[in-house]
């Protein structure tokens, strides 16, 4: 049974114009496993899955699913065959019950004429698959109501609804806090006893090692290889889906510290997310920012960046105390905020990349469109984006290079202070390197930067100092080089902080 | 490189339209045009545009004249830029005469006196220009007379009825239309003729618009009847919207046959409300001679002969029991005239 | 062979691409020799000049609505608050004030009302929607008010011939002058500036132009500003125009700007269209008017089929944005 194939693609071809996305792309799933996948931003694992799914056609090869040939895959075939997709960003209706979103489109009526809804039977159904899924929600609850972790669990379970034989899981942590992965992963176990086999999408290593068996990796729209899970280092995969070795992940280069440069005190936001905070940054320094989801960390970056009005709070850059009531205000005092998230609050969707890496430090009045093309050139190399043309629109890029571009805007300003709020969530491994080094470079040049992550190993790897938030406050701090060599101890340290009182 | 090619593209559309008219090729010979008239109503449907209009035909086919049309729906915005431009079009054309009804007095002073000084012949009808010289001629319904008629009448019957005060509402299309606010003007003119220093006791209330919706008519009108409890006469100048909605609000606030309604213009409508009293009288233009008028004396004045300056049609003073009657009298004529193609005359119509 | 594979390839694209992004354009042109075609007084140089006598209101109109859309809003008081500040400016010419003054008189006007909605719209978080409804019921009641909605006539000379001097010929008199200058520098704003591209950028996002540091409340109010000094602009050539002006005399004219500038790529969600495509679109719909007019058609069938032409532009616009989305 564990080595019964499920599907099988071979030989995928796609293109979308004159770009060739796809090239003999092959991917093997068996019954009952559970199969990671990975390939950097870029690298058509997303295109693969989207043929599969039905939304997109190939232009060559073939799908084989439990022993048939698949001629033209629908999404409407994809779902009768058994092939269940939970996105990355999230396909549920806000404002419309847990249940109504599991069966939409299959509702039991008990006159279907009338329109009359059997929900007796709709609300059963549903709790039955919640159940299996162990889901603590309500059929009836609204789904806008719910955390992204109980979202996620929604669409699993309407996938299972629908008698998926597969489901594939696109970068479902990306969202979740280290309790709610730990569950995810529980049904995913517990999926594959029953025979359900799972595809899973994901950039981070440790999951990947912890839950993955075998293990499929694309590079540059070609496939790489397939193996077992236990038969492969972390390096080795890392060189795979890079194509080159990486010696370092953490290029952290030993950067002079400078005098304070930024000081905060006491600044707290009125709403009780951020209490109290106060904390000093040096030139050429890289503080980072640890603590659990929720701890108020975002938060208190956005005051300090005037996104949100602070209540009180005092805020000293190079010795003068400066007020920062809006965005406008800390860029005039050159801080730069690099939001969480990069899609929706840092990206000008309709427009070129060229403009949205420009619009930080456009000319006065007049616009000398050749000289912002040149600018804008400049940091498209910079951060390492991959681009035939600059004027394209920006959503013409992959997620990885989106993410670049709100980096390039940011470099584009005489900013001294750069605020990070998970810089590389999202990104895969290869850029993430590129990030830390840029990271490093303007720390370099004497900057000061500020750093929000979850993924403690990396800012153990590119911070000088940490501190951590608990619940508003900061309750403890630790020096990097104190460290050097017992990285484990100083990330039991953090957690210690980071939880307890 | 696309910038300049949207650019491009704009001018040359924008240059070729300019270039094209420049060679400003007239589209008709000359005789087509000499023979060929305006006619320019405010809209051309309706109980009263609408035999206007035939009349115009009717008149045009008699003479062996072309009549062409020009007009637009009652809510058309740039209504009056839009007539405007049809003289304009018509002087342009140099075509024999114009026959137009000006929305507005000041601003079609203009187009019009443009026409004359091209010796092209311009007869306004139901709304005149301020100044008489500016066209050749007014055909239509003197609406303040016409109003006054109605006032008098009014007045008169109120009085035998013993009604010595109270509240009177007035409705129309468009408080801004030249002939409402004439037709206004000689209402209250009758009024206080007949009644005289007791005139003091009676209130006009705001004249109530309702741009041809009979809905909102009715509704500012209920609302009147139930604020005012001593409302005894309603006068509705035109149209449609109005004559419809004043009947449903008297209706609906149970005042038939209580409230009197005097009304312009005969329309089938008003049939609906002579048994339970909700039409009391009304005075009717001739809409349909206004219209056979217009181009009879617009032909007069392109050969040559002399016409009035003003040349009025009269209206008739018709009570509710003699309505029907009436209306099917004004349906015959009018198809009378059609199979009829000897009769010129105007006189002759009114025996049958 | 295969860079001469590629070049064909690349201009297939482009005459793709092009069709796509200039069909308002390619609409306009096709109705054009159409009507030329089909009716000999279409090209007349009597017709020409109704076209550009009538053309310039309503389109300014459209300009500006093209930039408040563009910044992501609407504004359905734009016809009555050019009505406004084109009566006030009436009153004032009819005062005997001098013409800078009447003029600058106006553009306040049209500037205030156009302030005060963008701070009724920032403070009280609402739709554009909803509060510029709401406005315009306001400015039109007030208008109506101490009007009493009648015909007020000019006075001055030189008012009327504000609007209707010729320049160099009969057909071209100023208002189209005027028209074709607004649409130059609404162009060269929209392109050339940080002013445009700012308006773009809040339109787009309006947060994440914010936390780019576009300071987003003062452009808002801005782009108001100029949207109410155009629609200023707007009323005082319809006044003009007509030797006087009555408080209704906008109507109708905001919505076929607002429909116009849909037409030439505009869209409600903000940051994408031009002011090409808008005017390009106001031309197709007053050609097409224009058109069916001299053709004699029924003017209730020119509504309904006006109608279509909104409608079918509309659906091509929709069919070009997701065609780009998919590819």
């Amino acid at each position: 049974m564990e080595d019964e194939i499920l599907f099988s693609m071979t030989g995928i071809e796609k293109s979308f114009g004159p770009v060739h996305v796809l090239k003999k792309a092959q991917l093997e799933v068996r019954k009952g496993e559970i199969h990671a996948f990975m390939g950097e931003n870029g690298a058509g694992k997303s295109t693969l899955m989207n043929i599969l799914a039905g939304l997109l056609e190939k232009d060559d090869g073939h799908i084989v699913f439990e022993g048939k040939e698949i001629e033209k895959m629908t999404p409407e075939l994809a779902t009768e065959l058994g092939i269940g997709f939970v996105h990355q960003e999230l396909n549920l209706a806000e404002d419309v019950s847990v249940a109504e979103n599991i069966f939409i489109g299959r509702l039991p009526y008990t006159n279907k004429f009338l329109g009359i809804v059997n929900f007796k039977k709709l609300y059963e159904d549903t709790a039955y698959w919640l159940n299996m899924v162990g889901s603590k929600v309500n059929p009836t609850d609204l789904v806008g109501e719910l955390s992204t972790a109980n979202k996620q669990l929604i669409e699993i379970a309407k996938a299972l609804s629908l008698n998926a034989k597969v489901i594939i899981f696109d970068e479902p942590t990306t969202s979740l806090s280290d309790k709610d992965v730990e569950v995810l992963f529980i049904i995913i176990r517990r999926l594959k006893e029953k025979g359900f086999s799972s595809i899973y999408i994901s950039h981070r290593m440790k999951e990947i090692f912890e839950l993955g068996e075998r293990i499929t990796i694309m590079r540059d729209g070609e496939y790489i290889a397939t193996d077992y899970v236990k038969n492969l280092t972390e390096d080795q995969i890392i060189s795979m889906l890079v194509g080159r070795e990486i010696k370092d992940l953490y290029p952290k280069q030993p950067t002079e510290i400078g005098a304070p440069y930024l000081q905060v005190k006491n600044l707290t936001d009125g709403l009780g997310k951020v209490k109290d905070i106060s904390f000093e940054a040096r030139r050429g320094e890289v503080l980072g920012f640890a603590g659990l989801v929720g701890s108020g960390r975002t938060e208190a970056m956005r005051l300090l960046f005037g996104a949100d009005r602070a209540k009180s709070g005092e805020i000293t850059i190079d010795n003068r105390n400066v007020t920062i009531k809006s965005p406008v205000d800390a860029i005039k005092n050159g801080i730069g905020l690099l939001t969480e998230d990069r899609k929706h609050q840092g990206l000008l969707a309709g427009l070129s990349i060229k403009d949205n890496i420009t619009i930080t430090n456009l000319d006065e009045f007049l616009l000398d469109e050749k000289h912002l093309h040149e600018i804008a050139a400049k940091y498209v190399k910079e951060v390492n984006i991959k681009v035939s043309n600059i004027e394209n629109p920006v959503s013409s890029l992959s997620g990885g290079n989106q993410q670049k571009v709100v980096l390039a805007k940011w470099l584009n300003t005489d900013n001294q202070i750069y605020i990070f709020d998970e810089p590389t969530k999202g990104i895969d491994v290869g850029a993430k390197s590129e990030i830390y080094s840029i990271i490093n470079q303007l720390a370099l040049q004497g900057k000061t930067i500020l750093i929000v992550s979850s993924e403690i190993p990396e800012l153990l790897g590119i911070c000088d100092r940490i501190h951590v938030f608990h619940e508003g406050k900061i309750n403890g701090e630790i020096a990097v080089s104190d460290y050097r060599n017992n990285k484990d101890e100083a990330q039991e340290l953090i957690m210690k902080y980071a939880t307890a009182n | 490189m696309l910038k300049k090619r949207k650019t491009l593209l704009t001018g040359i559309s924008i240059a070729t339209m300019l270039l094209l008219g420049a060679c400003g090729n007239e589209s008709s010979t000359d005789a087509d045009m000499s023979k060929t008239l305006y006619f320019v109503p405010i809209v051309d449907t309706g109980a009263y545009w609408n035999p206007m209009k035939k009349g115009a035909e009717d008149a045009a086919e008699d003479l062996g004249y072309t009549l062409v049309t020009k007009t637009s729906p009652s809510a058309e915005p740039s209504k009056k830029e839009k007539h405007i431009g049809f003289i304009k079009e018509a002087t342009a054309k140099d075509v024999a005469g114009i026959a137009v009804a000006p929305i507005e007095k000041k601003s079609f002073v203009d187009p019009i006196v443009a026409a004359m000084d091209k010796d092209i012949p311009v007869i306004t009808f139901d709304a005149d220009l301020e100044n008489e010289a500016d066209r050749t001629a007014y055909v239509g319904t003197d609406n303040v007379s016409a109003g006054k008629e109605l006032g008098k009448q009014a007045a008169e019957e109120m009085k035998a009825k013993g009604i010595t005060s109270g509240s009177i509402a007035v409705v129309c299309v468009d408080v801004a239309q030249p002939t409402m606010i004439d037709r206004e003007e000689g209402i209250k003119a009758g009024f206080e003729e007949v009644y005289g220093a007791d005139a003091s006791n009676f209130k006009f209330l705001a004249t109530i618009q309702d741009n041809d919706q009979p809905s909102e008519s009715k509704k500012q009108l209920e609302g009147y009847i139930s604020a005012n409890k001593d409302l005894v006469t309603v006068f509705s100048l035109g149209s449609e919207g109005p004559n419809v909605g004043v009947m449903s609000a008297i209706e609906s606030q149970g005042k038939s046959g209580e409230i009197l309604h005097y009304g312009f213009d005969y329309t089938d409508t008003w049939l609906k409300g002579i048994e339970d009293g909700r039409i009391t009288a009304i005075v009717d233009q001739d809409a349909y001679q206004i219209g056979y008028q217009v181009i009879e004396n617009l032909v007069k004045a392109i050969d040559g002969e002399e016409i009035d300056k003003t040349i009025p049609i009269d209206v008739k003073y018709v009570k509710a029991a003699d309505l029907k009657a009436y209306g099917e009298e004004k349906s015959k004529i009018q198809t009378g005239s059609t199979d009829d193609a000897e009769t010129k005359d105007s006189e002759t119509k009114d025996s049958e | 062979m295969e860079n001469e594979i590629k070049k064909i390839e690349k201009k297939k694209i482009d005459l793709k691409s092009l069709f796509m992004n200039y069909s308002v354009y390619l609409v306009l042109i096709v109705l054009v020799v159409y009507f030329s075609i089909a009716n000999s007084d279409f090209l007349t140089s009597y017709n020409i000049e109704n076209f550009l006598q009538q053309i310039p209101p309503v389109g300014i109109l459209t300009v500006a609505y093209a930039m408040i859309l563009i910044c992501g809003y609407v504004d359905l008081s734009i016809g009555y608050v050019g009505m406004a500040a084109g009566m006030m400016g009436l009153f004032a010419s009819n005062m005997g004030l001098p013409a800078p003054v009447v003029i600058l008189i106006s553009l306040a006007v049209g500037a205030t009302l156009g302030t005060m909605n963008a701070l009724l719209i920032k403070k009280f978080d609402l739709p554009s929607f909803i509060l510029t409804l709401g406005t315009s019921y306001v400015i039109k009641g007030m208008l109506g008010f101490f009007t009493d909605e009648q015909f007020i006539g000019s006075e001055q000379e030189w008012f009327n011939k504000l609007a209707k001097t010729p320049i160099g010929t009969e057909m071209f008199k100023s208002n189209a002058l005027i028209f074709f200058v607004i649409i130059a520098i609404a162009v060269f704003i929209m392109k050339k500036t940080r002013l445009g591209k700012y308006t773009y950028a809040v339109g787009s996002n309006q947060e994440a132009a914010r936390l780019s540091g576009i300071n987003t409340d003062l452009h808002i109010v801005k782009i108001f500003i100029i949207e109410g000094m155009l629609a200023a602009i707007a009323g005082l050539l319809i006044v003009s125009n007509l030797n006087g002006g009555a408080s209704k005399d906008a109507n109708g004219l905001d919505l076929f700007a607002m429909a116009a500038a849909i037409m030439g790529g505009t869209s409600f969600s903000g940051g994408i269209g031009t002011i090409g495509g808008a005017v390009a679109g106001i031309m197709t719909l007053q050609v097409f008017k224009n058109g069916l007019t001299l053709m004699g058609i029924n003017s209730f069938l020119q509504d309904t089929v006006t109608g279509l032409v909104i409608i079918l532009s509309i659906i091509i616009d929709y069919l070009k944005r997701r065609a780009s989305r998919n590819s």
